[in-house]
């Protein structure tokens, strides 16, 4: 699993690649868990991600729950297509803050 | 040099000495004497309480060293002198002689010990007992061997907390050896072993050790083993120990080896014991029948990706003319999905028993409720579809956390997915999910299936997906259930071409039958 962060003011831009599934769960957990330290405003990017399944999901919603309890928040953007399926299907869009483009998400925390 | 060495010859040779000076009294010496080194005398002829005075003396050599001298008491003449010169260097000879049988006697010795520790080490080490039983003979071992009042073994695996035992226990032992290890560990580790004997390290470490020998050996890469023996007794470590320390260490690395692989062929056989156990358990919480509903066709069945997993259906038969059916999947795989699921289970059967009335999305609330902070907990939840089906009106109420794909096929027309409208159980503290509700007309069906079903893959990675599972759905419609059931497993089968299944697969079939 690839993964790139980058600090963009106080928030945390995370953009994982490949697949986001059981084989690649504890690297993606690890990277979360290392943003989470710096900062409670994480922006996840998916552009590059496309397949997730139930424990890439649990993931990052351990991410979100995480990041609302300290009062801050784990948003996603750019998800492509048959992810953005997997998240309209389990009603995991209703948990998530997703946005069209890395910049309106960045744009939600200012 | 060992001065006392020609000590132990002369009281070794003192017949054969005593005749040479015979011979010499006979051709007119009045005595012979030898010295040691210190010209003390060790012997003399014809009686030892004669006073003596050398008139002529030969050296007597070990290694080309002079360790005595042979003496003649009286007149002695230039060719007595050259007589005598003879002697001492036959003397020589013999102690020569000697000292090179003391040498390859002691070697005889050590490699005796050597071989008798191998044997000693080969005995004890059994493959049988535990760990910690096998590094406490080893130190025990050990320090008969060497001869030493301690001994210490130290277990090192990657990833685990280190293992240390002591022979015998010492009270300090507990509290130190922590720092006994960090201090060795700072010793710059080029030589085979480490030696201290009386040096700074040992006053540094404020422990009764007097002198310490140390060898680390890999027994296989991760796991190491530091062998300790302290406090030789009656002085310090000579040439003799180090080897046979040597001898000691590498077949108790590899006795230790064996011991540990035949724990891990054990722990293995184990687990799989266990797993065993555990998947004939979570098949016999799955429903062993489906129940018979006038006008109602049901089949379901689960197939777990490994020996136990998160999936999970139901059929409750409650009061009135309810049937409650679920299908849920908790996320992850393995053991920690299959315990979550028999939590699941257990909370679910409870409430919906308690039911008489259709009201799918209270049951998922109260679960949600019941489950949510042990979901949370372990960073995990479950997508739960609820139906309650009213077989005497033919309605379907139901309601869904996050679980898809729900497939709804009206006799009238093509399969379409039944979304969900709330997330998952275990995400929320609250469950949004709303009752939905659904008249079956005859020949509708409903097909409910976990997402190994769309997900299940190729070897070319691509999936399976929701397309051709409603495409499936439609093909196969007109098959009874089971047969229906059936041939959706095939061709989730078919598809997949031998590529191994990675998750779980289940599958849950109501139809309302045409005929009533």
């Amino acid at each position: 699993m690839e993964a790139q962060s980058r600090h963009i003011n106080a928030v945390q831009v995370v953009e994982f690649q490949g697949r986001l599934d059981a084989h690649q769960g504890k690297q993606v957990d690890q990277k979360l868990s290392e943003v989470r330290n710096s900062s409670n405003q994480t922006v996840v990017n998916l552009s590059k991600v496309h397949f997730i399944d139930s424990t890439g999901l649990s993931v990052l919603v351990k991410g979100v729950k995480h990041q609302r309890e300290q009062n801050g928040d784990l948003v996603l953007c750019e998800l492509q297509q048959p992810v953005r399926i997997i998240f309209e299907l389990t009603r995991l869009d209703r948990m998530f803050q997703i946005y069209s483009t890395e910049h309106e998400a960045i744009q939600a925390f200012q | 040099m060992d001065y006392s060495f020609l000590t132990i010859v002369v009281d070794l040779h003192e017949a054969v000495l005593r005749e040479l000076a015979a011979a010499w009294i006979d051709t007119g010496a009045q005595a012979v004497y030898i010295t040691d080194h210190a010209e003390v005398i060790i012997s003399q002829w014809p009686s030892r309480k004669m006073a003596v005075c050398s008139a002529g003396s030969a050296a007597i050599d070990l290694n080309g060293e002079c360790i005595g001298r042979l003496h003649l008491c009286g007149q002695v003449t230039d060719a007595m002198q050259l007589r005598l010169a003879c002697d001492a260097r036959w003397l020589s000879e013999i102690v020569q002689m000697e000292y090179e049988l003391e040498k390859m006697t002691a070697d005889l010795i050590d490699q005796q010990d050597q071989l008798m520790a191998l044997h000693q080490l080969a005995q004890t080490t059994r493959v049988d007992n535990d760990i910690q039983q096998n590094l406490t003979d080893l130190a025990r071992i050990a320090s008969q061997l060497l001869k030493t009042e301690d001994a210490f073994m130290v277990l090192q695996t990657e990833g685990e907390a280190p293992l240390p035992v002591m022979y015998p226990l010492r009270a300090w032992w507990k509290e130190m050896w922590p720092m006994l290890l960090n201090e060795l560990a700072q010793t710059p580790d080029k030589k085979q072993w480490l030696l201290h004997q009386n040096d700074g390290l040992l006053a540094r470490l404020a422990l009764p050790i007097r002198n310490l020998l140390v060898k680390k050996i890999v027994v296989r890469p991760g796991i190491s083993l530091i062998l300790g023996a302290a406090n030789k007794i009656g002085g310090d470590f000579h040439a003799p120990d180090l080897k046979l320390f040597s001898t000691i260490a590498e077949p108790a690395g590899a006795n230790l080896e064996n011991a540990i692989l035949h724990r891990e062929m054990l722990d293995q056989a184990r687990l799989q014991t266990e797993m065993e156990l555990a998947k004939q358990v979570q098949m016999r919480l799955l429903p062993q029948h489906t129940p018979k509903i006038p006008g109602l066709e049901l089949a379901a069945q689960s197939c777990p990706a490994f020996q136990v997993g998160g999936d999970y259906y139901d059929f409750i038969l409650g009061q009135g003319d309810l049937l409650t059916f679920t299908l849920s999947d908790v996320s992850g795989k393995g053991m920690p999905a299959a315990l979550l699921m028999t939590m699941l289970r257990t909370v679910l059967r409870g409430k919906a028993n308690e039911m008489t009335v259709a009201a799918p999305e209270v049951l998922l609330s109260i679960t949600n409720e019941s489950l949510y902070d042990d979901f949370s907990e372990v960073n995990m939840f479950a997508t739960v579809f609820i139906g309650q089906y009213d077989y005497a009106k033919h309605i379907l109420y139901y309601a869904n956390d996050g679980h898809a794909p729900v497939i709804y096929r009206p006799a009238a027309g093509g399969a379409v997915l039944l979304p969900a409208d709330a997330p998952p159980l275990g995400v929320l503290p609250i469950s949004l999910a709303e009752r939905q509700v659904l008249a079956f007309q005859p020949g509708d069906l409903l097909v409910v299936t976990s997402d190994g079903f769309n997900e299940a893959e190729r070897k070319d990675e691509e999936m399976f997906g929701y397309e051709r599972l409603l495409q499936l759905v439609d093909q196969l419609a007109a098959l009874p259930a089971t047969d229906l059931m059936r041939n959706m497993f095939a061709a989730i089968q078919n598809f997949s071409g031998g590529h191994p299944q990675s998750d779980d697969q289940t599958l849950l079939i109501l139809r309302r039958m045409e005929i009533q």
